[in-house]
């Protein structure tokens, strides 16, 4: 047997190898989606009778502190602070933890909060860099901010676990603006079940082409440029069809860094969150469950899909690259550091069923994914595949991309109606044909990159530049006029 | 597997996924088209119905439809319905009186009443919800009834509406759901519960020693909620109750309600072996108008739980001027902890602010005391406060004391 027939034959093999992974993968997508599908309409009947204002009114919620990790975010910061002030919720506290930035953060918040120096004493629950000093506003009597050597986002979340008064905190991006209701709904879980939840996460959607007035998002549009609509879409997909599917299942593996409550107990008992990783949120998802499930201790983590949170995308494939590649990276970390749960039964549907997933698509996938584009087209240039079989081989991936995104959009569409133009459900079906050709690819390469910087053990947080929210708001009065 | 079979599976899953997409796309569409028509039509609606729904609410006489004339098809009743549902919860007394027999003649009442009973606990909220609402006394016995409902939910929602429509029997029944197991359930219930006033005092405390152990906590702090003086009797004969959280709990109690009469037992409170009762006793003690209690409050800022002095340092904090007096007492004192303590409070408080000032405005007299206080400040190494007012103070001369005083104790420490 020459070489040209064993090279065929590994061809061919690949091929199916590709063609089995392939349904694989779509089949666990699609079953994500009609359990979230399921989910989406159990949480409409069960909310559709509000009794938020009851959670407003009274004694017994929660408090929260809301914890602001700010590292050079001069632009937004203020705006930031200003929405959260104006938050729905009876009893929080702010604390911004100006985590040694090299603008002028902290300079903003002293004139415009007319800050004080204070000291405080409290207890240092959690290790961290050196803090160099507190202030306090007498304006605002719920906001506190923390000057501290800079040591990372990990670093300053944790003084602000030290600092928080209150049992629940919340995390928070300084670029991010919540909704006024977002707590209310966010601490449900924690009301109905006081024992068992320790973690609740909100869907984080894109702030880019929204008008933002006065640090609250007043205007809903898309983006005007296909790049930041992909990752709309994208969104969509990964939270109204990922998370509340995994959710549903007891395996959410993460809540985003941008909106998240805590239990403060349970994460101080993990060590607070580990600046080891690059992606602290993740990583400290995944300690919580590995703890608990290890005390065999009931608990849940859940992703609640009303409570939002807007936060700027990526505008340039230069920072998708570098966002996307910090997050494939630390997602590769965590699994790596967490691997004794992988296959392990004792940690349940998280060892036997998410971590798995996460191992065989999430990390294999985009090898796979890549040379899948080369081996197929490869062997239909040697003759190895007939044309007919290549071109339904390429409907089928294109259609099964554009499905699951149609249909997170369908679960958009049911539910929360944020996108009320037709104008703008028809870009987001466009986009969610478009992205098949080009952006899913270089995603794919992007996670291949942080795959190859994981095995290297390169560490960088690949800063994602801010426009700011004036700015938001120029870019949609700039959009509006071209749409007249 | 054959190519042909490849070919095949291929071309089924396409025409799975094909079909699928279809589905989804359509309903997407159809959803969106369906609901903009329904929006747009009620909107046009509502602005038809509204005056004339207006006109019978504030009419004298006559019934609803006179003012709305029937039949109504589905899309209108719902109109209707949402309309009147809107305006009842701003109303109160015949206007509220006037909607609610509206529901009755539009047969919304019976509509919803029906839903009670349906399978579907989502219904049965859903049922609940509107008659809460809606204000008929007729519903009270099925909501009584839905307060045995399996789903918490229900029963939370059975509760609500229970609360909202009121009356002897509704108490009743919210106090008998106190004993409900499910915690989430309980909460949401003595909040209801807190919410009826005056109403519920006196059937609480009589119920009161008939309740497991597990509603006293929740039923001592609605007492707290409702804020009656009625209610200090029972809360102070609990401060020696045996169980630990019912005597926090009503230490707090007695802070929320804020009657001077509960003093000396909350003093006296301050002695007990639990420190969550401490804590309460001190933190409740605070917020009581009056000076009673600033010398106790002083001694338990030398407690042994750190929560227990934290809150007596902020209840000496919230006291006032007293209080401050107090507080720059024990900046001297040989408790360092208390010492450190007294100065945050004092500086959140806001006291160093006009201290400073004194410095360089005030009579000699008070120079040397302000000088005296803030030197305590500086023995005590919380130079923080005093460093930034020596940066950042408006007032040169105000910067220039401060530097001097940092200056030499700087030179001292070398």
């Amino acid at each position: 047997m020459n070489w040209e027939v064993w090279v065929s034959r590994a061809i061919e093999a690949f091929n199916g190898f590709v063609l089995a992974y392939f349904l694989a993968l779509n089949l666990s997508y699609i079953g994500l989606f009609f359990i979230s599908l399921r989910e989406v309409l159990t949480f409409l009947r069960r909310t559709f009778f509000s009794d938020y204002q009851q959670i407003l009114r009274s004694d017994m919620t929660l408090p929260i502190t809301l914890i602001v990790a700010a590292r050079n975010e001069e632009k937004t910061i203020v705006d930031t602070v200003r929405s959260l002030q104006m938050l729905n919720y009876p009893e929080f506290e702010i604390v911004v933890v100006n985590d040694g930035s090299k603008d002028a953060t902290l300079e903003r918040m002293l004139s415009a909060y007319d800050l004080r120096r204070v000291d405080r004493v409290y207890k240092r629950s959690l290790p961290t860099r050196a803090v160099r000093g507190l202030y306090a506003s007498p304006l605002v009597p719920n906001l506190t901010v923390v000057d501290k050597e800079g040591g990372g986002k990990s670093d300053a979340l944790n003084c602000g676990i030290n600092l928080s008064k209150y049992p629940l905190f919340c995390s928070l991006d300084a670029d991010s603006i919540i909704e006024d209701d977002a707590l209310l709904k966010a601490v449900k879980p924690f009301m109905e079940h006081p024992e068992e939840t320790v973690a609740v996460g909100g869907i984080v959607r894109c702030a880019n082409g929204c008008t933002v007035t006065e640090g609250r998002v007043t205007r809903i549009a898309l983006p005007r440029r296909f790049l930041p609509v992909f990752q709309v879409v994208e969104y969509l997909r990964a939270f109204l069809s990922g998370r509340l599917g995994w959710s549903a299942l007891h395996g959410l593996l993460l809540i985003s860094g941008a909106f998240g409550v805590y239990r403060k107990s349970a994460v101080v008992e993990v060590g607070g969150y580990d600046s080891s990783t690059d992606t602290e949120d993740l990583e400290l998802v995944l300690a919580l469950h590995h703890v608990a499930r290890a005390a065999k201790r009931r608990y849940r983590i859940v992703f609640v899909p009303d409570p939002v949170c807007w936060t700027e995308v990526p505008t340039t494939w230069q920072m998708l690259r570098r966002q996307r590649n910090r997050w494939h990276r630390g997602m590769l970390q965590s699994l790596s550091r967490h691997r004794r749960m992988l296959f392990n039964p004792r940690f349940g549907v998280i060892g036997m069923v998410v971590l798995p997933y996460f191992l065989v698509f999430e990390t294999m996938g985009p090898f796979v994914e890549t040379l899948g584009y080369v081996s197929v087209p490869l062997a239909w240039v040697l003759g190895l595949l007939n044309t007919q079989f290549f071109l339904l081989f390429f409907v089928l991936a294109v259609a099964c991309g554009v499905f699951l995104s149609v249909a997170a959009i369908l679960l958009e569409e049911i539910s929360y109606r944020r996108y009320p133009s037709w104008e703008d459900l028809w870009k987001l079906l466009s986009c969610a044909v478009l992205e098949n050709f080009g952006f899913r690819q270089l995603l794919a390469l992007f996670k291949i990159q942080a795959f190859w910087e994981f095995l290297r053990g390169l560490r960088r947080w690949g800063r994602l530049e801010r426009i700011g929210f004036e700015k938001a708001v120029g870019e949609a009065r700039v959009s509006a006029e071209l749409r007249r | 597997m054959t190519p042909a079979t490849l070919a095949l599976t291929v071309r089924w899953a396409i025409a799975v996924l094909g079909g699928l997409f279809c589905v989804v796309l359509v309903v997407t569409l159809g959803h969106k088209l369906i609901v903009q028509i329904r929006s747009g039509y009620e909107r046009r609606q509502r602005a038809v119905f509204l005056p004339r729904i207006q006109a019978y609410v504030n009419g004298d006489n006559g019934r609803f439809a006179e003012y709305v004339p029937g039949p109504l098809g589905r899309w209108d009743r719902r109109v209707v319905l949402w309309t009147l549902l809107e305006q009842i919860r701003y109303v109160r007394g015949r206007v509220q009186e006037r909607i609610s027999a509206a529901f009755e003649d539009l047969g919304f009442v019976e509509e919803e009443l029906g839903k009670l009973s349906n399978k579907r606990w989502t219904r049965r909220v859903e049922g609940a919800e509107k008659l809460g609402r809606m204000m008929s006394r007729r519903p009270l016995p099925e909501l009584t009834r839905l307060m045995q409902d399996p789903v918490p939910e229900v029963r939370i929602r059975a509760a609500k509406a229970l609360g909202a429509i009121g009356g002897l029997e509704a108490v009743e029944s919210l106090l008998g759901a106190l004993r409900d197991t499910n915690r989430w359930s309980a909460l949401r219930i003595s909040d209801i519960l807190g919410t009826l006033g005056e109403a519920a005092v006196g059937p609480l405390i009589r119920e009161f020693p008939r309740l497991p152990t597990l509603a006293r906590v929740p039923a001592i702090d609605i007492l707290g909620r409702l804020r009656s003086p009625s209610a200090v009797p029972l809360l102070v004969s609990l401060l020696s109750d045996p169980q630990e959280d019912a005597r926090a709990r009503a230490a707090h109690s007695l802070g929320v309600i804020g009657d001077p009469r509960a003093a000396p037992d909350l003093v006296a409170a301050l002695g007990d072996p639990a420190w969550p009762v401490r804590a309460m006793a001190a933190k409740a003690l605070g917020v009581l108008p009056g000076a009673e209690g600033i010398a106790a409050l002083q001694t338990a800022l030398a407690d042994r739980e750190w929560w227990v002095r934290s809150n007596a340092a902020e209840a000496l904090r919230l006291k006032g001027e007293p209080g401050y007096r107090a507080l720059i007492a024990l900046l001297d004192g040989r408790d360092v902890y208390a010492a450190q303590k007294a100065a945050s409070m004092l500086q959140e408080a806001g006291v160093f602010d006009g201290v400073v000032t004194q410095l360089v405005e005030g009579s000699p007299r008070e120079r040397t005391a302000a000088g005296k206080l803030l030197g305590k400040l500086v023995l005590l190494q919380r130079t923080d406060l005093l460093a930034d007012v020596a940066r950042r103070h408006a007032d040169a001369r105000v910067r220039d004391a401060i530097s001097r005083m940092l200056d030499t104790s700087h030179a001292a420490e070398a």
